[in-house]
């Protein structure tokens, strides 16, 4: 892919990417412990408005990503499984 | 997200350091074998004396452990060298026990107590190594830059030059210029939404917000010139 390519991709994907609703990076910090135990331990799927947002934000995405390490690590989760699991469910939206 | 874990820094209740270098002149004495999951974190940073001291110490050494995990996962920070990164640890664990300790009365037990502590380590040591990658680097904030016309299949060119017209044209015409700087930093030079908070002395609250009324603005630009479907149309 060339600049222009890559340019016009890259600015395009912003205008077909699932980012609603509107969550902030301050809400997505507060309540991404309570949303991640919640996947590990009990299967429940992400709420819409954290899948939209990982899907938007990647600096939260890769917070998360890494809390969802550590905490599979102490449950005796495979991690890269844990990992799998979160993108899978943001993939999802 | 350094000015949110700033303003977590600054908050009510301010922490006195001793704590931490108390616990940082205990780490070499014994440990009691209680796995961090199993451990009273409340009980035992609640107490007084050498309880919340042995509390605090082993939520010190839990944060280390998130610290050097988070760094070991990203990879610009193989660049950092080896003291630098030491450093960034050892300074996002103290910083990680200050804001944990701040905020200890919002755990709502409604997550497992270590869930809740690496956030604030991974979030600390995140944002210290994205800001000490960037810290040599110049981000133009003033242009949206010039895609480079390409050579190849004339068709093609032309397809995709016009498609590229139109971006610019919706950019230009449809964001403000806070919006266009704002996207073209993180969606074309890919720089970090925390290293752009800072370059542009706001919060990375600020900086998404932007960001996302960017992409619906020029969502919208685009269903309305046709070159995409709108959701209604898509669903149809």
């Amino acid at each position: 892919m060339n600049t222009q390519d890559s340019w016009t991709g890259a600015v395009l994907s912003q205008a077909f990417g699932p980012f609603e609703p509107w969550m902030s990076c301050d809400e997505c910090f507060d309540r991404s412990d309570v949303v991640l135990d919640d996947l590990l331990d009990r299967n429940v799927p992400l709420p819409g408005v954290f899948r939209a947002h990982l899907a938007g934000c990647a600096a939260c995405r890769d917070e998360m990503e890494s809390l969802a390490e550590l905490a599979a690590a102490d449950r005796g989760i495979d991690p890269a499984e844990a990992r799998e699991r979160l993108d899978a469910q943001i993939r999802r939206s | 997200m350094a000015n949110r874990a700033g303003g977590l820094l600054e908050q009510e209740d301010p922490i006195d350091n001793r704590d931490i270098e108390g616990a940082s002149a205990l780490e070499e004495t014994l440990i009691v074998a209680i796995p961090p999951e199993d451990y009273d974190w409340l009980g035992g940073l609640n107490a007084t004396g050498a309880a919340r001291t042995d509390a605090i110490r082993r939520l010190h050494e839990l944060m280390l452990r998130a610290a050097r995990f988070k760094l070991s996962r990203m990879g610009e920070a193989s660049r950092l060298g080896q003291a630098r990164a030491d450093e960034i640890v050892q300074s996002s664990a103290d910083e990680a026990v200050v804001a944990i300790l701040a905020r200890l009365s919002s755990f709502e037990g409604r997550s497992r107590f270590t869930t809740w502590a690496y956030k604030f380590a991974i979030l600390h040591t995140a944002t210290a190594v994205r800001r000490e990658s960037w810290s040599r680097t110049t981000v133009d904030l003033s242009s949206i830059p010039e895609p480079i016309s390409q050579l190849g299949d004339p068709l093609t060119h032309v397809e995709a030059g016009a498609l590229s017209d139109a971006l610019r044209r919706c950019i230009a015409e449809s964001l403000t210029p806070h919006q266009q700087r704002v996207l073209i930093a993180i969606v074309v030079e890919g720089v970090p939404i925390d290293v752009l908070a800072d370059r542009l002395h706001t919060t990375r609250n600020t900086v998404y917000k932007a960001l996302h009324d960017a992409r619906r603005r020029l969502r919208e630009a685009l269903t309305a010139q046709g070159y995409i479907q709108s959701a209604e149309e898509v669903n149809r």
